[in-house]
């Protein structure tokens, strides 16, 4: 049997013209391995307008019941449609559903597990982010079958040979008896770091209310900005869920990004990464933010920002 | 109804410590770092002793995979409240991989019946995001990530809160047994008590050997690197107040002020 390499579509959002980061990566796993590529989506409707233009082996289509893949089942769908399909790579975008699918599948399947993927360093080597994102690791898969979930900002867009899309369709009626989702709710309202220019974040070298104050006294002397912060500031009651930027927060993209004793999680980057400008204030110089950053200011924050405000101040005149 | 936390040792302040050290500590596997509670598994515990406060019939365990280093770690759990430790030792920390970890997790799953098993959703260090997953798969029993709150509680099931990406949440029914996987800062853990800490003995701590003996790991880590950058990373030199101009020059710049 040939071994494929296997690009599961985005469950949540489902939308096969959304997944180019995926597209591309398989193409370029491709360049490395020469496997045939199987793309799987669900209750796709219009795959024949997709399939000329990704040029893949085969693209399978599941058709489920029920189609609201909010349903939890998705890794039970994948597994009756992996039944009779070897694969060398399984391969997901990264998010918490995702990642629940690919682990899901590695322990049924035997194979190994790289989350998180940055970039493909060579034949069967991935680097990651590991130690809070101050670091990044290397790390070959060593087994014959590998789940890998990718989180790169992006992957060069590549060819892959194979002239003519073979469309399969399958439908999967059976459900996973343990979980059952009963409600999906959304946090994500409007918020002041939609429209601002500039947003001053907070981190979780900050921790008191009266810190935290200070930011609004300086955003006040800036026009068109907004304080925002970091999931830990939220999770201690400092600041509303609104302000947060990151994975599980927002996503922004401010002409500056302004971020104050953060240290610059993979979370927090995924959510400031398409900012225009970013500069980082942050006593300790090996902060991972700063790799992310185009000016980074080696100092304590609110020390910084007690000096930002006094020269904002002189140069208004007040 | 008994709970197992799984634990993992890590590095103690990841969030300050050189890079360097962290490389150097990691490729030798004999850090001279102190190991400390990983913070996404502290909150899992915290979660599991809010329910024991409320039922006192509930029994926690906890569990950790790893050197001798570990076993002050899990005396920390005792004195959290925990009411039995358990440690898997291994002879180094090359077998930290998720598989042999999940495989050892699931091996004493089922010496001792649990009706779930709590975890963090992520190790600070390692950042992998799977092992209390890749535990549920091969006990073949439900799971998911991301728990924020539990809801309600029964013998046969459990019904929970948890948070995906972009603000979306949900609310979720598993049927027990199952494997919870708690996000970070949803509650805040509580020190442990000395006293409980001091009494705790080979009959609260219990040391075993792994299940595994030929186990070959899934991957490797062949080297460890600083990040690359995504963007230029100038540092501004001066004074604190030179570095304020320069702020406000970089914002005048962009046309902000």
């Amino acid at each position: 049997m040939n071994k494929k390499i296997i690009l599961v579509c985005d469950s949540l959002t489902n939308k096969i013209d959304q997944a180019k980061k995926l597209i591309n990566f398989g193409q370029n796993l491709y360049s490395y391995l020469k496997n045939e590529i199987l793309l799987i989506v669900f209750n796709e409707e219009n795959i024949e307008k997709f399939a000329d233009e990704i040029n893949f082996s085969s693209i399978l289509n599941i058709k489920t019941e029920p189609i609201n893949h909010e349903s939890g089942n998705v890794f039970f769908f994948l597994e009756k449609a992996l039944e009779k399909t070897d694969f060398s790579y399984l391969c997901f975008e990264s998010s918490i559903k995702n990642l629940e699918s690919a682990s899901y599948l590695a322990g049924k399947f035997q194979a190994s597990l790289i989350t998180n993927v940055l970039r493909i360093e060579e034949k069967d080597r991935f680097s990651r982010m590991v130690f809070n994102s101050k670091l990044e690791a290397s790390t070959s898969n060593l087994k014959e079958k590998a789940v890998l979930t990718i989180s790169g900002a992006d992957f060069e867009k590549n060819t892959s040979p194979f002239k003519k899309t073979d469309i399969k369709e399958i439908e999967i009626k059976d459900n996973y008896p343990g979980l059952k989702i009963i409600e999906t709710m959304s946090r994500a309202q409007g918020s002041s770091l939609d429209n601002a220019d500039i947003i001053l974040s907070v981190g979780r070298g900050l921790d008191s209310a009266e810190e935290i104050e200070k930011f609004f006294e300086v955003s006040e002397l800036i026009p068109g900005s907004a304080v925002g912060c970091s999931r830990p500031i939220v999770d201690q009651g400092l600041l509303e869920y609104q302000r947060q930027v990151g994975i599980t927060g927002r996503t922004v993209s401010p002409k500056i990004y302004a971020a104050f004793a953060i240290s610059g999680s993979s979370q927090h980057i995924f959510g400031m990464r398409d900012s225009g400008f970013v500069i980082s204030v942050n006593t300790d110089p090996g902060s991972s933010i700063f790799g992310h950053s185009d000016v980074c200011i080696v100092e304590d924050a609110v020390l910084f920002l007690e000096t930002l405000k006094q020269e904002l101040e002189n140069k208004n005149g007040s | 109804m008994k709970i197992l936390v799984t634990i993992k040792p890590v590095f103690e302040e990841i969030q300050m410590t050189d890079p360097d050290i962290l490389k150097k500590n990691f490729l030798k596997k004999n850090p001279d770092l102190h190991l400390k509670i990983n913070r996404f598994d502290d909150h899992a515990l915290e979660e599991a002793l809010k329910l024991k406060e409320k039922d006192t019939d509930i029994e926690i365990h906890t569990l950790s995979v790893g050197t001798k280093d570990c076993l002050e770690i899990l005396k920390k759990t005792i004195g959290k409240g925990a009411d039995k430790a358990f440690l898997v030792e291994t002879e180094s920390t090359d077998s930290n991989d998720p598989e042999f970890v999940s495989n050892e997790i699931k091996n004493h799953f089922n010496e001792q019946n649990y009706n779930m098993i709590f975890s963090g959703m992520m190790s600070e260090d390692m950042m992998n995001g799977v092992t209390g997953l890749l535990t549920a798969s091969k006990l073949s029993v439900a799971s998911l990530s991301g728990i924020t709150s539990i809801e309600d509680l029964s013998m046969e099931k459990i019904i929970v809160k948890r948070e995906l990406e972009g603000g979306t949440a949900q609310k979720a029914e598993l049927l027990l047994p199952c494997v919870l996987n708690f996000q970070a800062g949803i509650n805040k853990p509580g020190y442990p008590n000395v006293m409980r800490m001091l009494k705790a003995d080979d009959t609260t701590i219990i040391i075993k050997k792994p299940k595994q003996i030929d186990f070959k790991n899934s991957k490797q880590i062949e080297e460890l690197k600083l990040p690359s950058k995504t963007r230029k990373g100038e540092i501004l030199k001066g004074s604190i107040e030179d570095k304020a101009k320069a702020f406000i020059q970089i914002l005048k710049n962009k046309k902000i002020l």
